[in-house]
């Protein structure tokens, strides 16, 4: 589960031709519409560089993420089940709260420069 | 809707090739030349890069902006509606739009519903992801996409639609009448880049609306000299076409663009020089990516040098840490101008016997808007959507600036005495201001010429003009260069900044090896520091200056090459107005909002000297 917030909320450092700082989600998104391009059009010029790119900082990402969550699940792991769950919620919230706001970077869109969790797959 | 589609295609191009290029004589013309004021680099909504960042500006309107209208530009409400617009003060006497050739034709099946392509998934990521499809697409190349078409065909087809439009728009807004108010150049960009993203883009003007049917792009030409071997192939003076070909952003070629080398990486031979040198006769010294005359590295005993300077050589170091050390010399027109000196020497021929011009380079369809002001709007060169809503931010990539304007001395405003004065390269390239320039060089030149009422007949017929080349000298002679410059007037609102002073820049070679020199002819560097708090008109200067300057260390035995440049008085750069006009005071860091925090990063000046660059007198040896 914090896993996925993190995921969805947590801003990462995300390069395919600009640099976004947005959630790994915005960059799983962008690099299915890469991916997308390249299966539909074949691959020519920089387009399977830009493809690999946008597959590598997935893996990497989603890597990074995971130990996060897992080393916050280890820290929570020695608190009571009440107090765990109560954690584990009130991180979650914090962060869906925080994704609310205009909090990413988002060259990449052409409306939203910067935007919130829910302009980010506009 | 494809039938009507080609249809209309088919109508322009009859349209446009229909037309005579016969030219009533002008009311006005003046067998002296007068200067006419240009942008020979203008890119509408048919290339990728301005239609992905939100440029609706379409040919025509592009013209009709530099003819003086009024141009709304993005960006745009849900009903279509401009929320900002922009204005020339003073409308330009020639312009040409220069899309880029390469995928022109899938930028147009992506826009067009009913043609084949238009439901891809890589036109619907363009226009739901323009911004991503701008990296995308731009980083193509072979083969093209898919939904091209066998060979590319489809696409190859779809082009024809925006190159009828651009020669019908050319053609609409040249004025053919006796009054002879505007002159227009049917035009395209060829752009290609190295394998580390080096400039290698060129501009091809036309000199008539005779022009092939296809624009030669660098999918089919992927070389400089494939390019020649194109036009010379498809625009022959036999169908009455001809063309010449304008490189550009010497300055992100990482060295390529001036290498002492043809593209199979063998050293030039003598008829490779010449080939160059005939075809490409001007370099466009000043854009909005920055000037190409020299940098601070590569002359740093020059202090002007580090006008408009890019802090990278090569595209890619916009977005990445490459590119970013020492840029090579051969980046730098008054070096390639040098080195060409010197292969003139070792080959026979020069292959950098070229004349400059500026230009804008812009994204918007906006020729000619140089104002350096807090309305200052950017060029859209970085390709960079605006967004919604116009951002409380710089509206510019702060290392980019408003680009320059190219002026031409031409008997009158027609296609064919503009083309003729750009062949003859009596050009030169101003950073934005209507500087007048006007330069003769010759070996009996009269000292007192400057206080004669016959500067123009004398230098004439004394003389060579800006892009001549010296005839042998007479025993004993050394050559003299008479400059005229004189201050942009400007307008009621914004009057033009006086002159600073004038410098002579000589190229020789010795012992084979290219050497440089710059002196002071005319003027004075500014004494007094600018205040960039209040951006006011600066105080001193001159309305004009002129000078006969002689070559204190002429050598008969080398080749050499003389260029002037004018500069003015200190003024704000574009930043500085627009950091002051949003309330930014760097001394207060409050002020400093998020958007504004290159107004106050030292690598950019915040004060610069505009300036003109004339083309060079060319001496050779017998």
């Amino acid at each position: 589960m914090l896993w996925l917030a993190l995921i969805f909320t947590a801003p990462i450092p995300f390069y395919l031709g600009g640099l976004e700082i947005a959630p790994l989600a915005r960059g799983l998104f962008l690099s299915l519409l890469v991916w997308g391009v390249v299966a539909t059009e074949g691959v020519g010029g920089f387009q399977g560089l830009f493809a690999l790119l946008a597959a590598v900082q997935v893996v990497v990402g989603a890597g990074l993420l995971w130990g996060v969550a897992a080393l916050t699940a280890r820290i929570l792991s020695r608190a009571k089940p009440a107090i765990r769950a109560l954690a584990v919620g009130a991180i979650v919230v914090g962060l869906i709260g925080f994704s609310l706001q205009d909090v990413y970077r988002t060259p990449l869109s052409s409306t939203r420069p910067q935007s919130s969790l829910l302009g980010l797959f506009e | 809707m494809t039938r009507v589609f080609f249809t209309a295609v088919l109508l322009l191009a009859w349209a446009a090739r229909a037309s005579a290029e016969a030219h009533p004589p002008c009311d006005h013309r003046d067998s002296e030349r007068r200067p006419f004021f240009g942008d020979l680099h203008v890119h509408t909504k048919f290339s990728l890069d301005a239609s992905t960042q939100g440029t609706r500006t379409t040919p025509d309107e592009a013209y009709r902006f530099a003819r003086g209208e009024a141009l709304g530009l993005h960006p745009f409400t849900a009903e279509g509606a401009p929320l900002r617009q922009a204005r020339l003060s003073r409308p330009l006497d020639f312009a040409a739009v220069t899309d880029h050739a390469e995928l022109l034709g899938e930028t147009a099946i992506c826009n067009t519903p009913g043609l084949a392509g238009y439901d891809s998934f890589a036109c619907r990521v363009y226009r739901g992801w323009p911004r991503l499809a701008f990296f995308l697409m731009n980083g193509r190349g072979l083969p093209r996409f898919a939904f091209c078409g066998e060979d590319g065909a489809g696409c190859l087809a779809a082009a024809r639609g925006p190159w009828a439009e651009i020669q019908q728009a050319a053609e609409a807004a040249y004025d053919r009448t006796a009054a002879c108010t505007f002159s227009t150049f049917v035009a395209v960009e060829w752009t290609q880049v190295g394998s580390q993203t080096e400039n290698l883009h060129r501009n091809v003007i036309f000199s008539s609306a005779r022009v092939p049917e296809d624009p030669p792009n660098s999918l089919a030409y992927p070389s400089p000299e494939a390019l020649w071997d194109a036009l010379d192939r498809d625009c022959t003076p036999e169908t009455g076409c001809d063309a010449i070909v304008i490189p550009h952003n010497s300055n992100l070629s990482g060295g390529l663009m001036f290498a002492l080398e043809s593209s199979s990486g063998e050293p030039l031979t003598a008829a490779e020089a010449a080939r160059r040198a005939e075809r490409e006769p001007l370099v466009e010294i000043m854009q909005h990516k920055g000037a190409s005359e020299c940098s601070r590295t590569s002359a740093p005993a020059d202090e002007l040098c580090g006008f408009e300077e890019l802090p990278y050589d090569r595209f890619m170091g916009r977005f990445l840490p490459v590119g970013q050390e020492t840029p090579s010399p051969l980046n730098y027109v008054r070096h390639a101008l040098a080195a060409g000196l010197a292969e003139q020497e070792r080959i026979g021929a020069n292959p950098f016997e070229f004349g400059v011009i500026g230009s804008t380079d812009t994204h918007l369809g906006t020729p000619g808007l140089i104002a350096e002001d807090a309305d200052f709007p950017g060029h859209g060169g970085a390709g960079i959507p605006i967004g919604n809503e116009i951002p409380d931010s710089l509206l510019e990539v702060i290392e980019y600036n408003p680009g320059g304007l190219a002026v031409v001395w031409a008997e009158e405003n027609t296609r064919e005495s503009l083309f003729s004065a750009l062949e003859r390269r009596e050009t030169y390239g101003t950073s934005g201001p209507r500087i007048l320039l006007r330069t003769f060089t010759g070996w009996d030149l009269p000292e007192a010429l400057c206080d004669s009422e016959e500067f123009v007949a004398t230098g004439y017929a004394r003389g060579v003009p800006m892009g001549g080349e010296l005839s042998a000298p007479p025993s004993g002679a050394t050559p003299r260069v008479a400059v005229w410059a004189q201050r942009d007037a400007g307008t009621h609102d914004a009057p033009g900044v006086p002159l600073a002073q004038i410098q002579i820049v000589k190229a020789w070679t010795e012992a084979g090896e290219p050497r440089e020199a710059i002196f002071d002819v005319a003027g004075a560097a500014p004494v007094s520091r600018y205040d960039d708090a209040a951006c006011a008109a600066p105080e001193g200067g001159a309305d004009h200056l002129c000078t006969v300057w002689q070559d204190p260390d002429f050598d008969p035995a080398s080749p050499a090459l003389y260029y002037t440049r004018v500069v003015e008085q200190p003024t704000c750069r574009w930043h500085a107005h627009a950091c002051n006009a949003a309330g930014v005071d760097c001394a207060e860091p409050g002020t400093v909002r998020s958007g504004y925090e290159a107004c106050c990063e030292e690598a950019w000046p915040r004060t610069i000297q505009e300036r003109a660059w004339s083309s060079p007198v060319w001496y050779t040896p017998e």
